[in-house]
């Protein structure tokens, strides 16, 4: 049997058996849960009337331009990051507000970027028990006659993948549905393409984040470990790495640590959604790099380990 | 024993787990079928030495050649290396059905004629009625069987068996055994067991594993010393003087007596051979109006295995 | 605890279905109240107390909601959350009547109640947010995907 196809089955074992686990069932409940309660809490201003669309607009821009400025030139303070906007110094950045928030329907905007900060944290409950779970009660020892180590792990990636690019795809599709019908603030003719765009850019940052909970799970070899790791992992590296940056404005020594943000794709994440066609490029590419780096490194530590 | 091709090949095999040597510079080569039995002390390394085998603990020193291949787990052993680890237990959230189907899969081998073979072996194994179950509720003995199902699955060159029969009633026990006989015709199946009158009727070879060491391997013949060694039951105690006088008999080495058995070895090398000093051993016997009840060639397995683990009483009769 | 064969999947369906029990009961008992406090208003709008309350039930007027498809749709509540409680044990016990098809009936259920309650409610009773009337059928579907498709072997035996 080729390897391909010994991947492939594995990817489609491990689907079935996350949609029999219990942490399977847990992933896809508070995945699709947790996404479409942020978009309910990106609708309801609207809904609720509680503003109109034009307003809702004019503070999306500003919110969107103050996360932006946060993202990219870690500006903390909002009086200073008005300030520059309003001396011109922040152009490219209102540009990219106005993209967002004025060319693309926003409440999709909005939408995307929140699930941008919240699907890093859930995406490694698909993927935690991957290889840990097996390890943990040595049924790999039943696999591993029959199979590769490297197809093996491919395999529960690929899985795992699969299974978040389903839920993020039906997550997705039933907001566009939302707003098509249900709150037709924007015509069919933005959604759609902005939509599939949007989506695009969610199932390329999936990549790197499932591919470090795997990672997560060749490292430890009980499950609960392997998720509190990855899970405390992806929330650290942007809280330590901001902590330290700011240190670093006063001791100029730590500044560079603040780079450590790069470990993850948080970053440069945001750039996914960028008005600039080859920035979009980079972003994806830096995200799909990121994935193969954590997957080869999952896999060189998984074929050395000890089972 | 075929013994052209050497399909298990280990040389200078160490391994440890921190401080403690688990396997120490061991050396041992195998043919290509036939059943080998591994014994030895608890904590010996066999375990350990089956997990090497099998590819689940990486090499640290020395090195393991597998059906030709350079190192267990190399791809080209995929499906050719059957094992059923100690330990290990199925997953519980499928079928047992499902995930022997998923073994089977991984072999290449589905649809109908998949399930055919895995309903076949789970009928070997007594186990035909648990395939819609999950692992969970099976009994030990019934996860026992269920590890040895998964290794007969296909038509692998290599098995290992880690204990197969404990823990099993003495019915699947035979059962399971009459499957390793049948499979040792065609494979070169290692079973590790500490069942000891079990093995000697099941295996063909013999390894003798201590402190992570091979201190003896061979034929059961070679590790029974049988053609040497005789054991006699006679129908009274034996007193000390007859056993003196035994002692004195022509082609006798050395005997030992404990209450109605004498184990004797004989010194065959003389004119007539061993038939010559097996005649003069029952001529003294009868008279010293010892007629012999029962009379067995060489040493059972069980004192082989303590004579070469170091067991006082059997290392007397060696000096 | 006896040992069980049944896959985790089901645990965690059984869990979420108690959860979800508990979710049902709280609002349709509400409305069951609420629809004897709309038939008082009704009767005599100064008889009813709290500005709140008050404000709720001119709302539910003004929408001309009728206090008996209120209570309807308050007892189909409590119904579907006695069919949810049934199927938490049928699915610990992976009984066929009381696991698949008391899942599948309170799945019908709820997805029944969220839409009747898009059609009989106004919308500030609804709360007016829709997307989490999305994230309401979002579950009863799921279970009925899994209790009907991943898990029909499973829940088929007894």
């Amino acid at each position: 049997m080729s390897r391909i196809s010994q991947i492939l089955l594995h990817a489609r074992n491990s689907m079935s058996h996350s949609l029999r686990s219990g942490s399977g069932i847990a992933f896809i409940v508070l995945t699709m849960m947790t996404g479409l309660g942020v978009a309910s809490l990106v609708f309801m201003p609207i809904e609720l009337e509680m503003i109109t669309a034009e307003e809702f607009r004019d503070n999306a821009a500003r919110a969107v331009g103050f996360f932006l400025a946060m993202a990219t030139l870690q500006e903390w303070s909002f009086n200073t990051f008005v300030e520059r906007m309003e001396a011109g110094d922040l152009v490219e950045l209102a540009t990219w507000g106005r993209y967002l928030v004025l060319d693309h329907p926003v409440l999709l905007s909005l939408t995307v970027l929140l699930l941008g900060l919240v699907l890093p944290i859930l995406l490694p409950l698909g993927s935690f028990a991957s290889i840990s779970g097996d390890v943990q009660h040595r049924s790999i020892r039943y696999l591993l006659p029959r199979t590769t180590r490297t197809s093996l792990l491919l395999g529960r990636l690929l899985g795992a993948l699969v299974l978040s690019w389903t839920l993020i795809t039906l997550l997705q599709g039933a907001i566009v549905l939302y707003l098509g019908i249900v709150l037709p603030l924007d015509g069919w003719s933005d959604l759609v393409p902005w939509g599939i765009k949007t989506l695009g850019a969610l199932l390329v940052l999936c990549v790197p984040y499932v591919a470090l909970g795997v990672l997560f799970s060749t490292l430890f070899r009980v499950p609960m470990v392997a998720l509190l790791g990855s899970v405390g992992f992806t929330i650290a590296v942007p809280v330590i790495s901001l902590s330290l940056h700011r240190a670093g404005e006063e001791w100029e020594m730590l500044g560079f640590l603040g780079y450590l943000l790069y470990l993850l794709p948080w970053g440069y994440s945001h750039n996914l959604l960028s008005p600039d066609g080859q920035t979009v490029a980079w972003a994806m590419l830096f995200c799909l790099c990121h994935g193969l780096f954590f997957t080869i490194v999952a896999v060189l530590r998984f074929r050395r380990m000890d089972l | 024993m075929n013994r052209s091709h050497h399909q298990l090949r280990i040389q200078g095999l160490s391994h440890s787990f921190g401080d403690k040597v688990a396997i120490d510079h061991l050396d041992w080569s195998l043919p290509d079928r036939g059943v080998v039995g591994l014994v030895g002390p608890n904590g010996a390394g066999k375990t350990t030495l089956f997990s090497l085998i099998a590819g689940f603990l990486r090499v640290q020193q020395g090195s393991i050649e597998v059906l030709g291949a350079a190192s267990p787990g190399h791809p080209s052993l995929v499906s050719r290396v059957a094992v059923m680890p100690q330990d290990a237990i199925f997953a519980r959230d499928v079928s047992i059905g499902d995930q022997l189907m998923f073994l089977r899969a991984l072999d290449g081998v589905r649809g109908a004629t998949a399930v055919q073979e895995v309903v076949a072996t789970m009928e070997s194994v007594g186990l035909a009625g648990e395939l819609d179950r999950g692992a969970a509720v099976l009994s030990h003995g019934m996860g026992k069987r269920l590890g040895v199902a998964q290794a007969l699955l296909g038509s692998p060159e290599l098995i290992l068996f880690d204990e197969p029969t404990s823990g099993l009633d003495p019915a699947n026990a035979k059962q399971v055994r009459q499957l390793i006989r049948e499979l040792g015709k065609t494979a070169l199946v290692i079973v590790s067991s500490h069942n000891l009158l079990e093995l000697q009727d099941l295996i063909d070879e013999i390894a003798v594993i201590a402190d992570g060491q091979m201190i003896e391997s061979g034929t059961i013949e070679e590790v029974t010393r049988r053609g040497r060694r005789f054991e006699i039951r006679v129908g009274r105690l034996v007193s000390e003087e007859e056993a003196q006088q035994l002692d004195q008999t022509e082609h006798v080495r050395k005997s030992i007596v404990a209450g109605d058995r004498i184990t004797v070895d004989l010194d065959g090398s003389g004119e007539g051979g061993i038939d010559a000093a097996l005649c003069a051993l029952l001529g003294g016997l009868l008279e010293l109006g010892l007629p012999p009840h029962e009379m067995r060639e060489g040493a059972s397995l069980e004192e082989a295995y303590l004579r070469i683990t170091g067991d006082e009483a059997s290392a007397q009769l060696e000096e | 605890m006896a040992i069980s064969d049944r896959p985790g999947g089901l645990t965690s369906l059984a869990f979420l279905n108690g959860f979800f029990a508990l979710a049902s009961v709280g609002p349709a008992l509400g409305r069951i109240i609420n629809s004897f406090n709309l038939r008082s208003f009704l009767q005599d709008p100064e008889h009813t107390r709290g500005r709140w309350l008050r404000r709720e039930m001119q709302s539910m007027v003004e929408a001309q909601v009728d206090p008996t498809h209120l209570q309807w749709l308050g007892v189909l509540g409590v119904v579907v959350a006695l069919l949810l409680v049934i199927s938490v044990v049928g699915l610990w016990k992976r009984s066929r009547w009381a696991g698949k098809w008391c899942s599948t009936l309170a799945a019908v259920g709820m997805v029944s109640v969220s839409l009747l309650a898009l059609k009989i409610l106004p919308g500030d009773v609804l709360r007016a947010v829709g997307m989490d009337l999305v994230r309401q059928l979002f579950y009863p579907l799921f279970l009925l995907f899994m209790v009907q498709v991943i898990f029909r072997k499973d829940l088929g035996k007894r």
